[in-house]
């Protein structure tokens, strides 16, 4: 009964903090807002793409060229030829222009500027069907150039290949993304408010008030603990109904899972406050602990940016954070409906959690008071 | 100590045993052997006490390392360095050399494995330093704690022995002075009661006869008589102690020899009616003051030390106060533990205060 | 019966030791005060008295019982103020009390009754609702001493509970205690306030070093220094003084004139204030001043520990 009116009063002052309020309802709804629509390009499957514009240089002598050039003007391609004044390869190097082709009789050339770019594969894209059509073209007109003009005009059948996509739609968007990895960071973050759930009493002196209490010192240490994960679970509970309502992010058809899994989370953070507020002397370093800790997390674990496929110590430093496989876990969970992904992020903060919990236990068993 | 050199050698074996097994060699068999083998010899190392067989063991071990260096697996070499270290300390005192004797083999073996066996041997000698530098400390201070201890024994000896002697002597001081009194009373006024005696015998038989005679007679042991008190009175007045010796002027002297000797401005106030201090408390205060001057002497780097005495209405105050360092926390010595007791054996309060110099406050209640 | 029963308790903080050796009782009905300077070990002793510290040695018992074995039974049956605020800043003042009044087991009706009950008698029963950021020092600390007596204790341990408040919440404060101590609780109160301890306590204890150095009521601990007072009577002139008849009056011990000021010492069993007054006035002496020169507690302390109450 103790535990409950000791844990009762812990819910009610967090809730009256309007700083607690604002930290873990506010902040974490500002930043979805913010980064899921500020990174939003680096996410979904549509991509706008300018107009494109390429520099070239035809030698070949033939008008084939200008064709494709006045077909693709009609696509947003445009081609503008190299005068004396300017060095092609330098312009495409410093981006004014997206490509630079070279036309000769023994074919094409195509300088872009960076591999990978958008705009480099589409042209990369028409200019080798261009050569390839041209190439059996000319063919066509070697062995019989008769037949050239049945072989174009007939209507051109471009379904050869069906491409389905394995989890059709089901891919995160960046609201989805940021809605996961935000709760994620600010649930690590629920070990601040539980850093100072024995410090705080300590400090006001209210700790001597408590002990002197006929309550044992267990009672008050369960009581604060559950009054920490309770007001902790309601404000995650809040934050995702609030991105589930108002940035329509996708919590999945498994909500009751990855509710649970955020429940270990929230285990693991409240309890690592409280076990390293025992292990340093001062009421001001778990607090600065938790903040390196948390804002290490979450940049290797992703709050802030997507990390793809990372490679070699990269990866050893992001499988370090918390936060990669309990994202990973609910990511899996929503978007591959992988119920058994949540197994190893449930372990890692049970552990925790446990780790934490026996230290903070052990020491004030010793200390006098609490 | 032995403790940890194991823990670091099974900590190279499990090293190795693991590397094997993930490199998936063919001869696994060979190396559990070679391992249980080393694991074996290493064991029996601390099983024995005589130095001959440990070296032996060491040079077994040496052995397998380097047959399994080039028959099993190059990684064996790693347990070389332990077994080197081990082996030369005995010989050689500067640890360098050491160091160097097991870094030799470093030249000889597969340059993949160099670095590994540079650490490794660097670890196995740091660790054995420390052991050793440790080890010896422990073997020092336990030599220490011995004759410590033996000290101990014998003061306490001659704690007992000196309480046995003080008994004793208080029971001779006893028997010698009541042997004084018994014969002064003997000497002095047993002869005057035994003289009167006999004149008032005389008195007695002349008195129907020759009644001047008689009255003479007893006018003589009436004299012998008042001799005779007169005597007891000086020997009772001789058993007193003369007035230097007691209370205030006691407690003077004493400071005054102790300014003396150690080079101390001494002051001693005394306020109130000292004549309701009892012999007793009187002692307790003398000893307790020996002993905060003794502490000052010690302890305190003070020039000035200064004994106030106040009767108070229903208590006594003796405070001894120096000048001097003084000291923020106070350790409970012996000193202060036999004056707390001594103060307490007549319900008084000691307290000792380090703030501002140092000062012993005795605090004893007047019984009325 | 003995509400409080203290044998030899020590308390070392590492080599430091807080509290030495200390025994003593408090009896039913007793406001008893902790006199002594700032760390001498009072408020270690009340500490471990309220089961906040453990003692190294020594046994405390609370109304009989064992209080380590019986922790419960002593926690239920004492009251602590302590020294510092010990209130939630971020709950209102009847939150507060009722926060803590719960822990003592209080439920339901009985709780919120006992509740109005504490804050009723602290004067704060308009100040439900407020939250204490908003109170002044004295409502504070009047809270806090709220805090600790819903539950109805029979000890009240009260550590310096009027540290930097007004005069007026002072006095509010000192009748509290008196009528807490009229309703049948036990008082142990520790101020350095020595003119406090003075006031309310009925028996006092004077702690240095983490020793009780003296203990009894104010008379006793006064009569142990001196059991004389000074009169000092200042009249217009000395010429008609006649010192030899003023010697005559029972109870006085000495006399001594200096310039218009007579100085009587007298003995403090006696009341024979009366009788110099009468023989002043009859001798035709015109009393200009009258002081008397008791000694107080300040004093007492003085004497017996070097030191001044409120020295460090």
């Amino acid at each position: 009964m103790n535990i409950l009116n000791i844990a009762w009063k812990g819910i009610k002052t967090d809730f009256r903090d309007t700083r607690t309020l604002f930290f873990m309802l506010a902040f974490p709804v500002v930043l979805m807002l913010v980064l899921g629509s500020a990174l939003s390009n680096t996410f979904g499957n549509s991509l706008p793409v300018d107009d494109i514009h390429v520099l070239y240089q035809d030698t070949s002598h033939s008008d084939n060229f200008n064709q494709f050039i006045d077909a693709a003007e009609k696509s947003g391609i445009h081609f503008q030829k190299v005068t004396e004044t300017i060095n092609p390869q330098n312009e495409v190097k410093q981006s004014k222009y997206d490509g630079y082709v070279e036309v000769t009789q023994q074919g094409l050339q195509l300088y872009v500027n960076n591999g990978n770019s958008i705009e480099g594969s589409i042209l990369q894209g028409m200019l080798t069907s261009y050569v390839d059509k041209y190439n059996i073209a000319s063919e066509i007109m070697k062995v019989a150039p008769e037949k050239l003009e049945s072989a174009f005009t007939h209507k051109q059948k471009d379904d050869f290949i069906k491409e389905t996509s394995v989890l059709p739609n089901k891919q995160p968007g960046s609201m989805d993304y940021y809605a996961i990895v935000i709760t994620t960071m600010i649930v690590l973050y629920g070990a601040m408010s539980s850093s100072s759930l024995i410090i705080s009493e300590r400090v006001r002196k209210t700790a001597d008030r408590l002990i002197a209490s006929p309550v044992r010192k267990s009672e008050i240490f369960i009581g604060k603990v559950l009054g920490s994960l309770v007001s902790n679970t309601i404000c995650v509970l809040l934050v995702i109904l609030f991105s589930k309502l108002f940035f329509k992010a996708n919590w999945g058809n498994h909500l009751g899972m990855v509710i649970l899994v955020l429940l270990t989370e929230i285990i693991f953070a409240v309890s690592m406050g409280i076990g390293l507020s025992f292990l340093t002397k001062t009421s001001a370093a778990p607090r600065i602990i938790i903040m390196l800790f948390v804002q290490l997390a979450s940049f290797f674990g992703g709050a802030y940016f997507k990390i793809d496929n990372p490679q070699g110590i990269f990866k050893f430093i992001t499988e370090l954070s918390p936060l990669t496989w309990v994202n990973s876990a609910i990511t899996k969970m929503i978007f591959a409906n992988d119920l058994s992904a949540a197994i190893p992020a449930v372990t890692i903060h049970l552990t925790g959690a446990l780790i934490f919990l026996l230290v903070a236990v052990i020491s004030l068993q010793k200390r006098e008071g609490l | 100590m032995d403790f940890w050199i194991i823990f670091s050698k099974l900590a190279l074996l499990i090293f190795i045993a693991f590397t094997c097994v993930r490199t998936d060699i063919s001869h696994i068999s060979w190396v559990v052997f070679a391992i249980l083998l080393y694991f074996c010899l290493n064991i029996t190392l601390n099983i024995f006490k005589r130095i001959s067989i440990k070296r032996i063991l060491l040079l077994l071990s040496i052995g397998i390392s380097i047959t399994s260096y080039f028959e099993i697996n190059s990684l064996f070499i790693l347990l070389l360095p332990f077994a080197l270290i081990e082996l030369t300390a005995d010989f050689f005192n500067k640890k360098i050399i050491i160091l160097l004797i097991s870094i030799v083999p470093i030249i000889n073996i597969n340059e993949a494995l160099q670095p590994l066996y540079g650490i490794v041997t660097i670890f196995c000698f740091m660790i054995f330093t420390i052991i050793s530098v440790y080890g010896d400390r422990l073997i020092k201070n336990e030599e220490q704690m011995d004759s410590m201890r033996k000290t101990l024994q014998k003061m306490t000896k001659n704690l007992n022995e000196n309480t046995e002697y003080i008994r004793q002597s208080e029971y001779t001081f006893k028997l010698e002075e009541r042997n004084r009194i018994s014969q002064e009373i003997h000497d002095k006024i047993g002869h005057s009661i035994t003289g009167a005696l006999f004149q008032m015998e005389a008195a007695k038989r002349l008195i129907e006869t020759d009644k001047l005679k008689a009255t003479e007679l007893l006018q003589n042991a009436i004299n012998i008589s008042k001799d005779g008190i007169e005597n007891i009175r000086l020997t009772l007045k001789n058993m007193k102690p003369p007035s230097e010796q007691v209370g205030i002027h006691r407690i003077k002297l004493m400071i005054d020899e102790f300014a003396a000797k150690h080079q101390f401005k001494t002051v001693l106030t005394h306020d109130g009616n000292l004549d309701i201090i009892t012999p007793i408390q009187w002692k307790i205060i003398h000893e307790n003051t020996i002993e905060a001057l003794t502490n000052t002497m010690k302890y305190s780097n003070a020039t000035l030390v200064s004994v106030e005495l106040k009767v108070l209405n229903k208590m006594i105050r003796v405070e001894i106060k120096d000048n001097g360092s003084g000291a923020d926390k106070i350790k409970k010595g012996l000193g202060i533990i036999g004056m707390e007791e001594r103060t307490a054996s007549l319900n008084g309060k000691i307290i000792v205060d380090g703030t501002r110099g140092f000062s012993v406050t005795t605090l004893l209640p007047i019984h009325s | 019966m003995n509400v409080l029963e203290i044998k030899n308790l020590t308390k070392k903080f590492s080599d430091f030791i807080a509290v030495d050796n200390m025994s003593l009782t408090v009896a039913e009905g007793e406001i008893f005060g902790f006199l002594g300077a700032n760390g001498a070990g009072k408020s270690t002793t009340i500490n471990m008295i309220a089961g906040l510290l453990r003692s190294n040695e020594g046994v405390i018992n609370i109304l009989g019982k064992n209080a380590a074995k019986n922790s419960r039974f002593a926690k239920m049956n004492i009251g602590m103020v302590p020294q510092d605020l010990a209130i939630y800043e971020d709950m209102t003042a009847y939150e507060n009390v009722k926060f803590f009044a719960g822990l003592y087991g209080l439920r339901g009706q009985e709780l919120n009754e006992r509740v109005e009950e504490a804050l009723e008698f602290v004067g704060l029963q308009d100040k439900h609702k407020s939250y204490p950021n908003s109170f002044s020092g004295g409502m504070k600390r009047r809270l806090n001493i709220a805090c600790a007596i819903a539950h109805r204790p029979k000890l009240i341990i009260m550590d310096e509970p009027t540290v930097g408040i007004d005069p007026q919440s002072r006095n509010y404060i000192l009748n509290s205690v008196r009528k807490l101590n009229e309703m049948g609780c036990t008082i142990i109160y520790t101020s350095h306030y020595m003119e406090e301890v003075e006031e309310i306590c009925s028996r006092i204890a004077i702690i240095d070093h983490g020793k009780i150095i003296a203990e009894g009521t104010k008379e006793q601990l006064k009569s142990i220094i001196t059991n004389t007072k000074d009169l000092w009577i200042e009249v217009k002139s000395t010429e008609k003084v006649n010192v030899e008849s003023i010697k005559a009056i029972n109870g006085v011990e000495a006399v001594q004139i200096d310039e218009n000021l007579i100085k009587i010492n007298s003995d403090t069993g006696v009341n024979n204030l009366n009788k110099i007054i009468e023989h002043f006035i009859n001798s035709h002496l015109e009393i200009r001043s009258l002081q008397e020169k008791a000694p107080n507690l300040e004093t007492v302390f003085l004497t017996l520990t070097g030191r001044n109450l409120r020295d460090q």
